[in-house]
């Protein structure tokens, strides 16, 4: 029988977004499968530092900012929005996937949002399958 | 004129990009391309230098970033932005603090001691070491020259029993018998922490580093592996009663051993003192309150050097509210002086010895010498995350460092700290560590200094 996949998962992270998203992380089913980057803000996240991750063989990057509106920076989640934007698009036209870049807006007083479509996530990049650019497939 | 001693430093990058404090948010949405770019003003040109480190995820304008705030102020648009780097600040844990951490990585980059500008911005008594004050007033004798000048400052130690007298027979000829001494060029030995993925590498970068300085590492028997004979001088075995059998072969023509303390290990003293005179006997004896009785129980013994260790933070082991090492090392240094042991005696003390003058301050409150452990991880890049403990991988593999690499690093910390002590030394007018041993004299301690400046008016402090 097949083994389950389970993907390998970057998460940059807000820190006024979400509190201890590192803790939060050993809640889930296979903590060491997932990095947790911590940023001053979602907006100190670039493009290149996905892409990066990707040609590396990482299955899926997830970008986890405020509630539009909330940022500390005033617009930093925006410009996080767009570039994960971008990245989708970069995505698509090397056809790994579009869907493997997400951007999460969550609430900082509220954990079980970020675990929630955190979660999501990961089961999304389940169906979608490994990324073709890691090493040895 | 003898040759002074020296370690040699050499700048030695780090394989991975460290955590910079600085977090710079970079929004380029909105730049409108002006000719005098903010970036380009850069003094130190970290813009240009800047490189994403693909493996830690790291952009590497935030350890190189000097703070200067200048592309901060120049940006017409107010694209540029500086925080704290949440990573950085959530390194390590409330003892090894980030600051901690990256100035050890930067000791151990450069093998020079840290200078920071700007005066000091922090609170001037904590808890720990934080709460000694040294007096370097410098008044008693200056050096001539600085503390690399003509006049020698000694950082070396005898590690072993001394005698209190000596005698001499009829004709003049000096009759008590020698015990055996080791002297140590400076005031540190090493140790293994209790955590990290000690592999080969590591294992040979250390006792390399231990042989070239001239110190000594302290190594358990179960990592005592034949690779490692060639650095037998500077190796000090560890073992315990049932460890003593494996290890028995391979004692001799080391200069040191040390003996886990337990119940019965006073009888494994004797036999090893009965086999092998010359070899140098330590013991290893927790800081769990119980430290006095069995330091006192050992001297009458006939013990040579006795290592006091604490736990990794430097407090009491196993007690909810701990004492701190440099309260117990001061009783147990006091308690040898009132029964006039102390000189049968080499204290050593380890634990919690995170930055140089740690080392100055636990030789003030009594040790002989310290036994470094997590900072020599940290001289090797380490970052505290102790994903090791879970058997995760470590983010800076150090389990795969080059040796060579390993010791130059360790070295330069090494380097750094020595250097550090003889500020210290020299600006307290001291021309040798050894004097430096008990000399509470020059210090201050903010408890007692608050005791007895407000306890007249508010009472006993009540934590």
């Amino acid at each position: 029988m097949e083994r389950e996949f389970t993907p390998s998962i970057l998460i940059f992270c807000c820190q006024n977004a979400v509190v201890s998203p590192k803790k939060l992380i050993e809640e889930f089913e296979h903590p060491e499968t997932i990095t947790v980057i911590e940023l001053p803000c979602s907006g100190k996240m670039e493009t290149i530092y996905a892409l990066q991750a990707f040609e590396k063989g990482i299955d899926g990057v997830c970008v986890t900012g405020c509630r539009e509106g909330q940022c500390h920076y005033l617009e930093g989640n925006l410009r996080a929005a767009k570039r994960v934007h971008q990245i989708a698009v970069v995505l698509d036209e090397l056809h790994l996937g579009a869907d493997r870049v997400q951007m999460l807006n969550v609430d900082s007083a509220d954990g079980s949002a970020f675990k929630q479509s955190a979660g999501a996530f990961i089961q999304r990049l389940k169906t979608i399958g490994p990324n073709p650019l890691k090493k040895g497939n | 004129m003898p040759k002074k001693y020296h370690i040699d430093f050499k700048q030695t990058a780090p394989r991975y990009t460290p955590l910079g404090k600085s977090g710079i948010i970079d929004f380029r949405e909105g730049c409108t391309r002006c000719r005098p770019c903010a970036k380009k003003a850069c003094v130190y040109n970290v813009y240009d230098k800047r490189n994403f480190d693909n493996v830690l995820m790291l952009d590497s304008i935030d350890y190189l970033c000097k703070n200067c705030f200048r592309c901060v102020q120049q940006c017409k648009k107010g694209l540029l932005t500086k925080s704290t780097n949440p990573e950085y600040e959530k390194m390590g844990d409330a003892y090894w603090t980030p600051e901690i951490i990256a100035t050890n990585w930067a000791q151990a980059e450069t093998g020079k001691i840290p200078v920071s500008g700007a005066g000091y911005g922090g609170p001037f008594a904590g808890p720990g070491f934080d709460s000694m004050w040294t007096d370097m007033s410098e008044i008693v004798r200056p050096t001539r020259d600085g503390i690399h000048g003509r006049e020698y400052i000694s950082t070396a130690v005898d590690i072993g029993k001394k005698l209190p007298q000596l005698y001499f027979n009829d004709v003049g000829v000096l009759a008590s018998p020698f015990p055996p001494l080791i002297e140590l060029p400076i005031p540190m030995i090493m140790s293994f922490p209790s955590f990290g993925h000690i592999s080969k590498n590591v294992k040979s970068a250390l006792a390399l580093a231990a042989s070239k300085v001239g110190t000594m590492l302290l190594i358990s028997a179960e990592d005592y592996e034949d690779y490692l004979i060639n650095y037998k001088q500077c190796l000090i075995p560890q073992v315990s009663e049932e460890h003593y059998a494996m290890l028995q072969d391979k004692i001799a023509g080391h200069r040191a051993i040390e003996i886990v303390y337990s119940k019965g290990s006073s009888e494994l003293f004797k036999e090893i003192k009965q086999k092998f005179p010359d070899v140098i006997v330590f013991f290893k004896v927790p800081l769990d309150g119980r430290e006095l009785e069995i330091s006192e129980e050992l001297v009458s013994r006939g013990a040579e050097v006795i290592h006091l260790y604490a736990d990794d933070n430097g407090n009491e082991i196993g007690k909810t509210n701990p004492r701190f090492i440099k309260d117990m090392i001061r009783r147990v240094h006091l308690r040898l002086v009132e029964l006039c042991l102390r000189d049968h005696i080499t204290l050593i003390a380890g634990g919690g010895i995170a930055m140089a003058e740690h080392v100055a301050k636990s030789i003030i409150c009594g040790a002989d010498a310290v036994a470094m452990d997590i900072a020599l991880l940290i001289a090797l890049e380490c970052r505290l995350c102790k994903r090791c403990i879970k058997n995760r991988p470590c983010p800076v593999t150090i389990d795969s460092i080059e040796p060579a690499w390993g010791s130059q690093r360790v070295m330069n910390l090494l380097s750094a700290w020595r250097n550090q002590l003889l500020e210290v030394l020299g600006a307290m007018g001291l021309r040798e560590v050894r004097r430096l041993r008990g000399e509470v004299g020059r210090s201050m301690f903010f408890e007692e200094l608050e005791a007895d400046v407000f306890g007249r008016f508010f009472g006993k402090r009540l934590t």
